[in-house]
């Protein structure tokens, strides 16, 4: 079922358990693989992942925020590398791995809230046993990414109302500002969204007894099979080259 | 159905009581208005009727409230909620799922009821409300009016004996609340009860069984609809008028373009996907002028709000403001909207900063003088040390209109500036906008609020544009 696009694309064909597969076998891998080339490939394959979503401004803004933060970082290394040269001896990797496990984690994060109907995600929970105070929390937050992207959309055009243009010139020149600017309103609305979505659950009843009504939503297929297997080559192929595995 | 015994109630961490005192009884298929102004602890009459208080604000509740016989105290929200249906203010607050088919479903689902049961009563509501064409659509991309029957319509199909409304009508349009009006009574004849929070009290002479007046937390006025005819009443509790006189919507369109005003040609622009929403449109808008955009929910007033201060590209069409072509870029800098949700628009640490920060363009004594003006013609002066987040939600709306003006833009939009204010605001929104008019601005509200049409706006701008 689409959730945010108005079509279905074959990540929304995909059984919610493999999606949740998906995410989990990334989300645990990375913390084992430690070779920038690794981790690389393991992005590359998260970003087609969300990008058969179609939705390329979203996946666009999120990676240029990230690429934004990583510059930052470098840019504070650099710095740090002339008072202590010692810290370059390892090469690239322990500063650019951090990202690009980032980069995973939000790229299967994103195709999973992007791509989940709640009801569909909270049914899967149930099936698979997790306890209520687990799964109801879970969901909230899964549910919560598309309500927080929508939230972005609104801040920035409030920004913009306000005479700023948020480009790097700006975020360079009043960081301090730039970061009012997107942070309070980010802050305000993250906390609102949450306490909104607990009553919410509330008023609709969604307790721990609840028989939630079966979705009928199909078994697993081979597009399943082939979507999990590809993910476990490619978590494996990375642990190869970390040397986890041998 | 409800019975209140006298309940006072408390919030954490709050020293003085948000309601003190009240004792009121709805019987099964009475319909009870409550109104107030800001403020006055209408909202925490209906938390302690759906059982938030004080099972999730906590809080401290003396005396007694009863739904179905039965002490909210001993039930959960839940339970509560298979008896109780709430219809929020702002009814995104209370969507959990995205698409609008999936949120009627949702409670049904988490009820077990079958399939075939949940896809009948969500064909029947969303028939009810006329939001079928709506039921692939995400939640996001609705209006705020499309949202409020959505809302309604997934109240409706958990088949509640009680349902609770907390400003119905903010955001309908006026065919739209007549609706609303005619579902409430054929609810109210099935045995209903009806338990409504509103500001706007016109389209409930018909429909409500029971009045009761709220200021300061106690009930000071309670009786039948009549009791709201009296000027006096309304004056004192700064209520909204009971009445609203008909020939109200009935305009003349927008003046043809002379020099100086806001000339569009051509504009064209649709959504991906979606049916054109102006194709090849032109018009003019007067400056000097509170120009009314009206029209049925969904048909694209925030959308040509958007356009017209430059948040959207025009596909096709130019704008042009003292007869000079604007591209986006010149519009956002000429103009001004104030959009509906304000929690987006505050950054600053303070009132003050904000309005400070919004008028950045000026310097010095000027923009010093500008700030103090605002502050006090928006009520906002004993307030300027407070973080805007903190305010309530009238003082939010004043601040970022307030803002808005720092600008002294020619070109000025809000949207739906009077959702959810008391008459005694809507005042102050309505003199503003004047003023603001008189200086020489293009003033233009998307309204659905009658009263504040007939109150400041001189002409209107019914969409669709032939």
């Amino acid at each position: 079922m689409p959730v945010l696009s108005g079509t279905e694309n074959w990540i929304q064909r995909l059984d919610v358990k493999t999606r949740l597969f998906i995410a989990l076998v990334f989300s645990v891998g990375i913390i084992f693989i430690n070779t920038w080339e690794a981790l690389t490939l393991l992005a590359v394959a998260g970003l087609g992942y969300s990008a058969a979503h179609g939705r390329f401004k979203i996946i666009a803004l999120v990676h240029a925020g990230l690429l934004v933060l990583f510059c930052l970082a470098l840019l504070s290394v650099q710095v740090l590398l002339i008072f202590m040269p010692g810290l370059g001896d390892d090469g690239l990797g322990p500063f650019i791995n951090p990202f690009l496990r980032t980069m995973i984690l939000a790229n299967v994060v994103l195709a999973l809230a992007l791509s989940c109907r709640t009801q569909e995600l909270m049914e899967t929970f149930r099936q698979l046993k997790l306890p209520f105070f687990i799964y109801l929390p879970a969901t909230v937050t899964v549910r919560f990414i598309p309500g927080f992207i929508h939230d972005i959309r609104q801040i920035r055009e409030s920004v913009l109302i306000k005479g700023y243009r948020l480009n790097l010139f700006f975020i360079t020149f009043h960081p301090l500002l730039a970061m009012r600017l997107l942070l309070v309103p980010v802050v305000i609305r993250s906390l609102r969204t949450a306490d909104e979505l607990a009553v919410a659950s509330e008023l609709k009843g969604i307790r721990q007894e609840s028989f939630v009504t079966s979705g009928g939503f199909g078994l697993p297929g081979y597009a399943d099979l082939f979507a999990g297997v590809t993910a476990l080559c490619l978590m494996g192929a990375g642990l190869w080259h970390s040397g986890v595995v041998q | 159905m409800i019975r209140l015994d006298q309940v006072s109630y408390t919030y954490p961490f709050q020293d003085a009581p948000a309601v003190t005192d009240i004792s009121m009884a709805v019987a099964p298929g009475e319909a009870v208005l409550c109104t107030g102004a800001s403020g006055s602890g209408k909202s925490t009459l209906i938390r302690l009727i759906n059982g938030l208080a004080p099972h999730y604000y906590r809080g401290t509740l003396l005396g007694r409230v009863a739904v179905d016989g039965r002490d909210s105290r001993e039930l959960s929200v839940g339970e509560l909620s298979k008896t109780v249906g709430t219809m929020f203010q702002d009814p995104e607050h209370q969507f959990f799922a995205l698409k609008v088919e999936d949120e009627m479903a949702f409670a049904l689902e988490c009820r077990g009821l079958d399939r075939e049961t949940i896809q009948e009563r969500i064909a029947s509501r969303a028939s009810d409300f006329g939001i079928n064409h709506l039921r692939d659509s995400t939640i996001f991309n609705l209006s705020q009016g499309e949202k409020q029957k959505l809302a309604l319509a997934g109240i409706l199909c958990l088949d509640p004996r009680v349902i609770i409304l907390d400003e119905p009508s903010a955001n309908l349009d006026p065919e739209s609340t007549l609706e609303l009006a005619g579902i409430l009574k054929k609810l109210k004849a099935r045995g209903i009860t009806l338990f409504i929070v509103d500001h706007r009290l016109y389209w409930l002479r018909d429909l409500v069984d029971q009045v009761h007046v709220l200021d300061q937390g106690r009930v000071v006025a309670r009786g039948g609809f009549e009791i709201l005819d009296d000027p006096g009443l309304r004056g004192r509790y700064g209520l909204r008028r009971a009445r609203i006189p008909s020939d109200v919507l009935e305009f003349i369109p927008p003046a043809s373009g002379s020099e100086g005003d806001l000339e569009v040609f051509g504009l064209t622009h649709g959504y991906k996907g979606q049916a054109s929403l102006f194709g090849d449109v032109s018009f003019c808008l007067p400056r000097g002028e509170v120009i009314a955009v009206t029209g049925d929910n969904g048909v694209g007033k925030t959308t040509l709000a958007r356009l017209l201060t430059g948040l959207l590209p025009l596909q096709a069409g130019t704008v042009s403001l003292d007869g000079e072509g604007l591209a986006p870029r010149d519009l956002l800098r000429q103009g001004s909207i104030v959009l509906q949700n304000t929690d987006h628009q505050l950054h600053m640490k303070t009132v003050e900063d904000e309005l400070l920060a919004a008028g950045r363009r000026f310097m010095g004594n000027e923009l010093k003088k500008k700030t103090r003006e605002i502050l006090e013609i928006f009520g906002l002066d004993g307030l300027k040390d407070r973080h805007p987040q903190s305010l309530s939600g009238g003082q939010k709306q004043r601040l970022v209109i307030g803002a808005a003006l720092m600008k002294s833009p020619k070109l000025l939009i809000l949207d739906e500036p009077t959702s959810g204010l008391d008459g005694a605001n809507m005042e102050i929104m309505a003199h503003v906008m004047s003023a603001m008019a008189a200086k020489g601005a293009c003033v233009l509200v998307i309204t659905h609020d009658l009263e504040l049409v007939q109150g400041a706006c001189s002409s209107q701008l019914s969409l669709p544009l032939p």
